[in-house]
């Protein structure tokens, strides 16, 4: 895994995410940052990273809306939500639309890895 | 913590702040429109809230989180429409964001999310029962959600972060909704830990998978001894040893762990006595309590308690007498940290040694009469004694709303500037580093400065040197909207509390501003626009009466005009009264009463501002907020600003205050008298002539008038005002400068026009004591120094023109 694109409006979130990726053991991956659905997009056409670590509710554009333009792009990158919306509804919803993995806040580093091990077994 | 939490608590504290800051005058205005509740700004503070508690959670600031999720699960609730937007919520709403704020100041400060006083559980608490109540009856019924109820379904899930290891399903939709329930039955409202005898319940339901939760009480008996014992192991050793730390924490980890497995088996009243020892023993952790023999009493008395009560399980779980009296002593040690506790008057009391603590466990355990009157009749405490800590108390109570309004004032350090600003500073230096090689290579490449080149890449220089200086200040400049949203606030508090009616509208809010006068009009905006609401707009009788609408509009508007912010506050309401301005004025003074009647009305209403000159004495009659306006006009005068008063009787009045752009460059017109140089503001300059000589009267007192475009104005001689061997004496040899300031003006005779500059403004020394009208002092590019005119003082140091 080279690129981890990290999308959440709160800035706090993002470097959270951020250090719990490294702690996880993916210190040498480039992390690339957007603030909400619309710019992640940009930056997921862009940039075309490995996983995409996105919020569930953003300003602009939402997570789930993100991951729907990218089914019609038809260009899914493995794609993951970090979000405290944990309900099962919302988790079927993610996983229909082609989601990898759902973690419900607080995101934590076991967390992480069990869920990145478990796509990577798919 | 190290450096990347510290970052992460502060980008946090900041973008929550700037959040909330957005977000509250959106919710007051959905309140006041009555309207539907808007679906976006419902959406943008559910963010808000949801975004907070992620991170919150990560940082491990409990409170907060707690905070932020009820206050989250309100906001879906009008989502739903299961509750609506009325006042009472919305007030309900701002005082969550209010101690939220003051939480935020606390975690930026300390890194550490204590919720002392308890006050947050206690916003929660009725933001969650104003919420339940905020729609029709009807409509609540079909949605009853009674506590214990609730928090029976809550068990599964907590059950994952106790020790009790027997294996219960999770059910997944309890997962979202559940802990919140669970910290409710912690924080219900008579927290005093005072505990009402059972309700303690249902041990014996069933979860969802059948697995009965009986099964878990023999288990969690074994446990909960075990854990009793090690905590009382630990604080034994901690009386004979003092100073380690290790039992400390053993103790509290026993404890936590109780306290949590009581939780999910909801043993309400064992689990609030848990956790007030748990509390007292985190204050003894964090040395905030010292680990006085009373405090280890009053934990061992409690893990006694706990103990019996464990004992009585399961047939009773009703609390023991004995337990209750425990808590109480919990509480009362506990209480000695933080603010609350400080200024709570059965605290007061024992320090003072005036009585002791079981004498203070016994009153509260009375009723709820005040404690001081319990403790009064029972004879406890002579009157005496309690007035004086009364005193006492109110005394630590002004320390603390002082030491509040310190915290407020503090400025933020970091600024945020927009990129595109930041490119153009880079794109500049850039130039820069160019321009300057040119002329650096200017000369040597043609072999003499008189080369064609070297003016060429001056020019240049110059140009970008400018822009570079344009930029530069740019960045220090913020539109004013964040200043503004505040007033949003404070005018509908004000205007509640006073019941009256009033819309504020606000103009301009994109004006940019530097940020230090951003920061610095804000108090004063604050004293100036609740007086207008307090003595300018009247009462709705009062003003129907007027044949005026009941509303009363408040206008802010900012805007630039020349080099200066003006930000204007206009009411529609009664006005100020120029008599009785004048009344005090001569009372005090500040006037004779001979003179008085050829005052202008700017003059006299310049008077309020006078230190101790009263509002409320002299204009109306309802009382001032004791906040004189001489220190709103200090505050502006901080930032160089002046301020402007107009008012008509009955029709409102409008104050502007005008405040330069920047406070640090002017545009000045550098002159000369004599040897010396000054430089005057150009805003100030109106124009500059030579004088004809038949347009030159002398009076008989020796002033000199002249006539320029119809309009007769004095002339001021600096050579005369300032004591200079002048150039010229002859009006027509020299050249007159027209100055103005606050619609007066006045002819500077001086010597010749040297040229424009922009100029640094640095401070007079303060050994030059108070020059006559100088503002400060600049120096030119010859190094010599020029004086700063102050024009506003020449012209009042000028006798009025006709």
């Amino acid at each position: 895994m080279n690129r981890i694109l990290i999308i959440d409006d709160s800035k706090a979130m993002r470097m959270i995410v951020a250090r719990t990726v490294r702690q996880a053991g993916f210190g040498d991956c480039t992390i690339v940052e957007a603030t909400n659905g619309a710019e992640g997009l940009a930056a997921v056409r862009a940039q075309a990273p490995d996983l995409v670590l996105c919020d569930w509710n953003m300003p602009e554009m939402s997570g789930y809306d993100l991951l729907e333009a990218l089914n019609a792009d038809g260009n899914v990158p493995p794609f993951g939500f970090i979000t405290s919306e944990g309900t099962p509804d919302i988790k079927i919803k993610a996983l229909k639309a082609g989601a990898s993995f759902l973690i419900v806040k607080p995101f934590t580093v076991a967390a992480l890895q069990d869920a990145v091990r478990g796509m990577k077994a798919a | 913590m190290d450096d990347e939490t510290r970052e992460i608590v502060s980008s946090f504290v900041a973008e929550s702040r700037e959040a909330i800051d957005e977000v509250e005058p959106l919710l007051i205005e959905m309140s006041a429109s009555g309207e539907a509740p808007n679906a976006d700004v419902i959406a943008r503070v559910f963010r808000l809230f949801h975004s907070m508690k992620g991170s919150a959670s990560y940082l491990q600031f409990g409170s907060i989180e707690r905070i932020t999720h009820r206050a989250e699960t309100v906001l879906v609730d009008l989502r739903t429409g299961t509750a609506a937007p009325t006042p009472a919520l919305v007030e309900a709403l701002c005082q969550v964001l209010d101690a939220v704020r003051a939480r935020l100041a606390q975690v930026m400060e300390t890194g550490i999310d204590e919720d002392e006083s308890g006050e947050l559980e206690r916003l929660g608490f009725s933001l969650e029962e104003i919420s339940r109540r905020s729609v029709p009856s009807g409509v609540e019924s079909v949605t009853p959600v009674p506590t214990v109820a609730r928090a029976s379904v809550a068990t599964p899930i907590v059950l994952s972060a106790v020790t009790v290891a027997t294996p219960v399903s999770e059910s997944p939709s309890a997962v979202v909704v559940l802990p919140l329930v669970a910290e409710e039955a912690v924080a219900a409202p008579e927290a005093h830990a005072v505990a009402a005898p059972s309700e303690a319940r249902h041990a014996d339901e069933s979860t969802t998978d059948g697995v009965s939760l009986a099964d878990l009480v023999e288990p969690f008996i074994i446990e909960g001894r075990d854990l009793l014992d090690a905590c009382e192991q630990a604080l034994l050793s901690l009386e004979t040893d003092g100073e380690a730390s290790g039992p400390v924490a053993t103790a509290f980890r026993a404890l936590h762990s109780f306290k949590g497995n009581c939780g999910f088996l909801g043993y309400v009243e064992i689990e609030r006595l848990a956790h007030a020892a748990e509390t007292l023993l985190e204050a003894v952790k964090e040395g905030e309590v010292p680990r006085s023999p009373d405090v280890i009493g009053a934990l061992l008395t409690s893990v006694d308690a706990l103990r019996t009560a464990v004992s009585r399980l399961p047939g009773d779980s009703s609390f023991p007498e004995g337990a209750i009296r425990a808590a109480a002593l919990v509480q009362v040690e506990s209480d000695a940290r933080g603010v609350m506790g400080q200024t709570r008057i059965g605290r007061i009391l024992i320090e003072r040694g005036d009585i002791n603590a079981s004498d203070l466990v016994e009153a509260l355990d009375a009723d709820r009469a005040p404690v001081g009157t319990v403790l009064a009749e029972r004879g406890l405490v002579t009157p005496a004694r309690l007035d004086a800590a009364l005193g006492e108390q109110a005394q630590r109570r002004g320390v603390t709303a002082r030491a509040e309004a310190r915290q407020v004032e503090k400025p933020q350090t970091s600024l945020r500037v927009d990129v595109g600003k930041l490119d153009a500073l880079m794109d500049l230096v850039g130039e820069l580093i160019i321009a300057e090689t040119a002329v650096i290579h200017a000369p040597s490449s043609h072999g003499a400065v008189s080369s064609q080149e070297l003016p060429k890449a001056l020019a240049q220089l110059d140009r970008i040197t400018r822009s570079l200086q344009d930029v530069a200040m740019s960045l220090r400049m913020v539109p004013i909207d964040a200043t503004f949203r505040k007033m949003i606030r404070v005018v509908r508090d004000v205007a509640n509390k006073q019941g009256k009616q009033v819309a504020l509208r606000v103009e301009g809010e994109e004006t940019e501003v530097d940020k230090t006068v951003a920061e610095i009009i804000g108090d004063p905006l604050v004293h100036l626009l609740r007086n207008a609401v307090d003595h300018g707009i009247e009462m709705p009788e009062v003003r129907a009466a007027r044949g005026k609408p009941v509303e009363g509009t408040l206008k802010l508007t900012a805007s630039h005009v020349g080099g200066e912010i003006w930000v204007r506050i206009q009411d529609d309401g009664g006005g100020i009264s120029r008599t009785r301005v004048l009344e005090k004025a001569v009372e005090r003074g500040l006037v004779t009463a001979a003179a008085a009647p050829s005052l202008s009305d700017a003059d006299v209403f310049a008077f309020i501002f006078e230190a101790g000159f009263s509002t409320a004495a002299a204009v109306t009659d309802i009382s001032g907020r004791g906040v004189g306006m001489d220190v709103v006009k200090r505050q502006i005068e901080r930032v160089k600003g002046r301020i402007d008063i107009a008012s008509v009787p009955e029709q409102g009045t409008t104050i502007t205050l005008r405040i330069p752009l920047t406070l640090a460059i002017i545009e000045g017109m550098v002159v000369r008298v004599g040897d010396t140089s000054f430089t005057i503001p150009l805003l100030c300059i109106r124009e500059s002539v030579v004088p004809r000589s038949k347009d030159v009267t002398h009076l008989a007192d020796g002033e000199e008038i002249v006539r320029i475009r119809g309009q007769l104005l004095s002339v001021l001689r600096m050579h005369r005002f300032y004591g200079i061997e002048p150039l010229h004496e002859r009006l027509e040899d020299g050249i007159l400068v027209v100055v103005e300031d606050g619609g007066q003006a006045v002819c500077l005779f001086v010597d010749e026009l040297i040229g424009q500059r922009q100029t640094v403004i640095k401070g007079l020394s303060g050994f030059l004591g108070d020059p006559r009208s100088l503002s400060g002092c600049t120096v030119l590019g010859d190094g010599r120094i020029s004086l700063i005119l102050d024009v506003a003082g020449l012209i009042g140091a000028v006798p009025r023109a006709a």
